[in-house]
């Protein structure tokens, strides 16, 4: 029985000569390492059958794996390229050589062959794909935190909210009467806030405020933030706000940490973000600057996952 | 609880999916002598078995080779999509965290930044079980996972202990710390931290434990013993 084969080939050297495995540059030698290496992580990690071998083959350099079965790894590979694999051993690899054919200059083939499937547009696929990645948290289609700046006009009502002007277009963010109070004195002038978007039908949207910046630094840093949340792999993500809060806390510096949790007190925020948060503050709770922000999380996990927290 | 449920819910590691993430009590366990002698948390992330636990010299969190398996039962308390949160705590405290071993518990937790929330925050005198408590205890919401009051060592065997082996240690400690130290010596042992893991009412007293022992000691001989 013919055996399914999964294989990273080096064809040519920067210069264009044929790459050959009885005589390899610097270059070429630290190539293959890298894809030899991949390869058997690859192999180890990926869940495959225990038949699997290793295979290095002359002609140019080749690495390759040969198995019965191949087809968790197809698995895999197809979860990796769409930066859905939870799989950190198996992402590291293939980012490995994705990093290899972004930046070492040689000229490589990759090819998996299946029962069912041959497919020769593996160094494509690599190489044209975003840098792999573990799954990240994901983005709820309903609500975002959304960071805006503009001419701060209209400040009242019987239902207080206020108005955003900027080139020429209103936006209308509703909020609290203390909020209100808060901002009265940036009226007309520049502001920049952050504020959760609720997208309806027909490309609208209704904000509602959360926070304003006075620092501009401060102001980037928090929409920075926020992309991260869904771009970085779930685990580091959660690490950098453990250590964000975690400094604000060494430092006293409480109504920083208040200006952190602000951003995740909401119903949409991923549960894992909201434990961190409880976690890292347990011996805060009772700091007059975040207690009540800390009570509202709190009480928003609990409902979440539909228990109280012991 | 009744025996069957027990006997359902222990299982030995990687005996369990690992599709989804959990926490778990976890104890070493002699199936030919029967003895239990040392205690960690098992932890399933992403279809990784860790696990994380105090050896007496250090921290570890490492991948559970499978062969050094554990007796698990799964902590409800700590939910699915709240296990990464969990494994990021335990990495802090890992990193940050310098416990000794000693048979003492005074109701300390561990801060996530490295401190540690106790009577006596600079002598950190745990066994594997104190340890485990300690981590638990700081990743709830209450400041009691065990109502530790309730155990002791007797007081012939807190002299001799401590003659033996904790006065060396703390002869450079202050008088005052000392005496806290001393009157919180306690031995909480392998066992009593398992069955606690059966135990929903938090914080767990003694008594709850004490009832339910014979019942998950007799379902671990039934399902693991070798003779």
């Amino acid at each position: 029985m013919s055996k399914e084969r999964f294989e990273f080939k080096i064809l040519n050297d920067k210069d264009g000569s044929e790459t050959n495995l009885d005589n390899l540059s610097l270059r070429e030698s630290k190539a293959f390492l890298v894809l030899l290496e991949s390869m058997i992580s690859i192999a180890e990690n990926t869940g495959i059958s225990d038949d699997f071998e290793i295979k290095i083959e002359k002609g140019s350099a080749c690495v390759a794996i040969e198995s019965s079965d191949l087809s968790p790894l197809v698995m895999e590979y197809s979860n990796i390229l769409k930066n859905e694999s939870n799989n950190a051993e198996a992402v590291q690899a293939f980012r490995n050589v994705q990093n290899l054919f972004w930046n070492n200059g040689l000229t490589y083939s990759s090819k998996i062959k299946t029962m069912s499937n041959v497919s020769s547009n593996i160094f494509n696929e690599i190489s044209k794909a975003r840098t792999f990645r573990t799954k990240s948290i994901k983005r709820s289609r309903e609500y975002q935190i959304t960071f805006l700046e503009g001419n701060l006009q209209e400040i009242g009502g019987k239902n207080p909210n206020f108005h955003i002007v900027k080139n020429g277009k209103t936006i209308k963010i509703e909020c609290l009467e203390q909020e209100a109070q808060r901002i009265k004195d940036e009226l007309y002038k520049t502001i920049r806030l952050s504020v959760i978007e609720t997208k309806l039908a027909n490309n609208r949207s209704l904000y509602k405020f959360i926070d304003f910046y006075r620092d501009v630094n401060d102001y980037k840093f928090y929409q920075n933030l926020i992309e991260r949340t869904y771009e970085f792999d779930h685990l580091d993500f959660l690490r950098e706000i453990n250590k964000l809060v975690k400094d604000t806390l060494r430092s006293e510096d409480y109504t920083k940490t208040r200006q952190i949790l602000k951003l995740f007190n909401n119903h949409f925020t991923d549960d894992s973000i909201l434990k961190t948060i409880l976690i890292i503050t347990k011996h805060f709770s009772e700091r007059s600057e975040i207690k009540h922000i800390r009570k509202s999380i709190k009480s928003i996990l609990e409902k979440n996952r539909g228990e109280v927290l012991i | 609880m009744d025996n069957t449920t027990i006997l359902n819910r222990i299982y030995k590691s990687y005996d369990n999916d690992l599709k989804e993430n959990f926490v778990a009590a976890a104890i070493k366990y002699r199936s030919e002598n029967h003895e239990v002698d040392h205690a960690g948390i098992a932890i399933c992330l992403n279809e990784n078995l860790y696990i994380f636990h105090f050896n007496g010299i250090g921290i570890r969190l490492d991948i559970l080779d499978p062969k050094k398996w554990f007796i698990e039962n799964k902590l409800d308390f700590i939910k699915s999509k709240e296990v990464a949160s969990f494994f990021v705590y335990c990495e802090e405290i890992s990193k940050e965290c310098k416990p000794e071993y000693g048979y003492v518990y005074n109701g300390s937790f561990f801060l996530p930044d490295g401190k540690y929330f106790s009577e006596v925050e600079d002598y950190q005198f745990m066994t594997c079980v104190g340890f485990c408590i300690n981590v638990l205890t700081g990743a709830i919401e209450n400041n009691k996972y065990l109502l530790h009051e309730d155990w002791e060592l007797a007081d012939h065997e807190k002299g001799v202990y401590f003659e033996k082996y904790m006065e060396g240690i703390l002869e450079s400690i202050p008088e005052s710390k000392r005496k806290i130290l001393k009157n919180n010596q306690r031995r909480i042992d392998p066992m009593d931290y398992f069955t606690s893991s059966f135990v929903y009412e938090k914080p767990i007293s003694k008594a709850s434990i004490d009832s339910l022992k014979p019942s998950v000691e007799k379902a671990i001989r039934n399902k693991f013993g070798t003779n």
